[in-house]
């Protein structure tokens, strides 16, 4: 259970655009377990998303570079991969779902064509065997008459039932590793609350681990098993999800939980806000990165950048636990 | 009858499409099918509802940017259901709507301030002076700073564009905003600014809203009653805190059930519904959702429910009522 599956050291991403240079994963560094969910959160443009494709290599490059770490999966560097090597582990080892399933399905060929085509590369099957296996999946996806579904296109299905194709395609190889960004952010909730369920069952059926990425806290709570919280580049505070939750320690992780209109929250009283807005990750040159947004903030912040210090549980990168 | 700012009584919105071979057949997609609620001066009405049930097509029906296909629309006492275009000028002095998407909804050649301007222009402001006096009012109203006022739409951040889309829309002097979805592309610590906002300014300008959004914790925070839209159909309606309390309604008491709470490790019985929304343009005959509903009888599935008061101000439509 304890097994480190994935192991990310220092990574660094750099985009470089015509006159800057944007690091927009800068020196980020966690692991995950097989059979963990490890939840990555974030507001727009903290590197989340940059982090899961750097782990499937597939940032667009120009003018995205990974200039700095290790990602170590079962024991190998996935960034000293060949192109034609690391084909092979997104086909067997690492799958990824993303928020709009539409544009990761191809729109002209059948549902049922595009899995099978997956299990076809995967098994000795033959079309009949592949066709068959795809209707099991979309059946364990719970699809409901899987057998008419196969012969439709992507553009036939609802958003939830596109992610439940989605799924579906990503398990059919039995991966050890399933990345999902933002899969339920299209959503409704009641569909959100299905697909969530549908992850968690699948997840212990199959004993994978989950890198679960988005901005939900909700969603977070509901499915990790440890979090990260990112902040422009950076992870700024990292634990298991009790601690996260009930022991925040970051003022950011607190802000926000406390910024958000929580069920048990008294109806109409004024919400905490985080002042200012959400940073681009070149704006900050010196010091702490959420300095200027932070209500506790000292003068070492300005000038020195925290480190990640062990507090109790937790990993947080603030001065006032120094 | 003026006591509300606003009454709906039986709006419906068809959108018809055609269908067959040679397109003669007409089907209508039933969006809006039969919707009655009123909205007190100074009162916040939350709308919610699933993608496709018909909220945001309620909103811009009540604004006339639509054209409802039956029901009434009474604005201050005032039937503003055929009203022309000279006629709504008048109104939307009064009402205003305010979007999702900031960025669409301002010219990206214009500088900000000058939007703000133009609405005053427009609504028959003549002197410039006044006009920039009254616009530099309003930033600071929403928590803008004055040299925002040159800048253009590109240079703010989403949460700054939807701070100078609410000036935009106060620049009449409104007393009732419908909101559609105002928070939804939001950040999390910027969505807290943009509420807190708008409540301030409902305490200050003894603004009415029209809430519409698909986050129900954002909408029990704000709201004074709640709304439960399905289907095109109000099915439940209550204040906010009797709502979330004790929701009445099947399809209400499944919806919040699946709220995620910020509380890991708590067992929640969640009511995870089964399938999917139907379809509008053939809707299940008898009650709406009987088809999803775990407690549906054969009552259910031939005669459709009406909206029943059964508590304070609790209106809720279900044969179980």
């Amino acid at each position: 259970m304890n097994e480190q599956i994935l192991r990310i050291n220092d990574l660094a991403v750099h985009f470089y655009m015509d006159i800057r240079i944007v690091p927009a994963v800068d020196g980020v560094s966690f692991s995950v377990s097989r059979g963990e969910t490890m939840g990555l959160v974030g507001e727009s443009g903290c590197g989340k998303s940059v982090t899961a494709l750097s782990i499937m290599r597939l940032l667009p490059s120009p003018p995205a570079r990974i200039v700095r770490g290790e990602i170590w999966f079962k024991g190998e560097n996935l960034l000293d991969k060949t192109n034609e090597e690391m084909r092979k582990i997104r086909d067997n080892d690492i799958s990824m779902i993303f928020q709009e399933p539409m544009t990761s399905l191809n729109p002209v060929f059948t549902v049922g064509y595009q899995i099978s085509e997956v299990i076809m590369q995967h098994q000795n099957v033959s079309k009949k065997e592949a066709l068959e296996g795809a209707i099991e999946m979309l059946r364990m996806v719970k699809i409901p008459l899987p057998e008419k579904r196969i012969k439709q296109y992507p553009h036939q299905l609802s958003g939830g039932m596109r992610q439940r194709v989605m799924i579906a395609m990503a398990l059919a190889c039995n991966p050890e590793l399933l990345i999902a960004d933002e899969p339920t952010t299209a959503l409704d909730v009641t569909i959100e609350a299905q697909i969530l369920e549908l992850i968690n069952e699948l997840k212990e059926r199959f004993g994978a681990s989950v890198i679960m990425i988005t901005h939900d806290l909700g969603v977070v709570a509901e499915i990790a098993d440890k979090v990260a919280v990112m902040y422009a580049g950076r992870i700024l505070e990292q634990a298991d999800v009790h601690s996260i939750f009930n022991n925040p320690k970051h003022p950011y992780t607190q802000g926000l939980l406390e910024a958000i209109p929580d069920i048990d929250l008294p109806r109409g009283q004024r919400l905490k806000e985080i002042k200012g807005v959400v940073p681009l990750p070149d704006e900050i040159k010196v010091g702490c990165r959420f300095k200027s947004r932070c209500e506790y903030v000292r003068a070492e912040c300005m000038v020195d950048e925290p480190p990640l210090m062990q507090v109790g549980s937790s990993l947080v990168r603030c001065w006032n636990y120094a | 009858m003026t006591a509300n700012i606003l009454e709906v009584k039986g709006l419906k919105k068809y959108f018809p499409f055609k269908k067959g071979l040679l397109g003669k057949a007409m089907e209508y997609v039933r969006a809006v099918d039969g919707v009655d609620f009123h909205i007190g001066y100074g009162e916040t009405l939350g709308l919610v509802g699933e993608s496709g049930c018909g909220k945001s097509t309620t909103g811009r029906t009540i604004m006339r940017l639509l054209e409802p296909t039956e029901g009434e629309i009474f604005f201050e006492g005032q039937n503003i259901t055929r009203f022309n275009k000279k006629q709504l000028r008048q109104v939307y002095k009064h009402m205003q709507l305010i979007f999702q998407d900031p960025f669409t909804s301002l010219n990206p050649r214009r500088a900000v301030g000058d939007a703000v301007d133009e609405v005053l222009l427009v609504h028959g402001m003549k002197d410039g002076v006044k006009r920039r006096e009254r616009v530099e009012e309003l930033f600071d109203m929403v928590g803008l700073r004055k040299e925002d006022m040159e800048k253009y739409p590109h240079e703010f951040s989403g949460g700054q564009r939807q701070r100078v889309v609410i000036a935009r829309a106060l620049a009449v002097n409104p007393k009732l905003l419908i909101c559609d979805e105002p928070v939804s592309a939001l950040d999390v610590s910027i969505q807290a600014q943009i509420i807190n906002l708008l409540m301030d300014l409902k305490a200050r300008l003894k603004l009415a809203y029209l809430f519409i959004s698909h986050d129900l914790r954002v909408v029990r925070h704000i709201s004074d009653r709640v709304a439960v839209m399905y289907l095109g159909k109000i099915v439940e309606m209550a204040p906010a805190e009797d709502l979330f309390r004790e929701p009445l309604h099947p399809y209400s008491k499944a919806l919040l059930s699946v709220i995620p709470v910020l509380k890991p490790g708590q067992k929640r019985k969640k009511l995870v519904l089964e399938g999917e929304v139907p379809n509008p343009v053939n809707p299940p005959t008898g009650c709406r959702f009987s088809t999803r509903c775990k407690y549906a009888t054969k009552q259910c599935s031939e005669v459709e429910p009406p909206i029943k008061l059964v508590g304070n101000q609790h209106f809720v439509a279900c044969h179980l009522y």
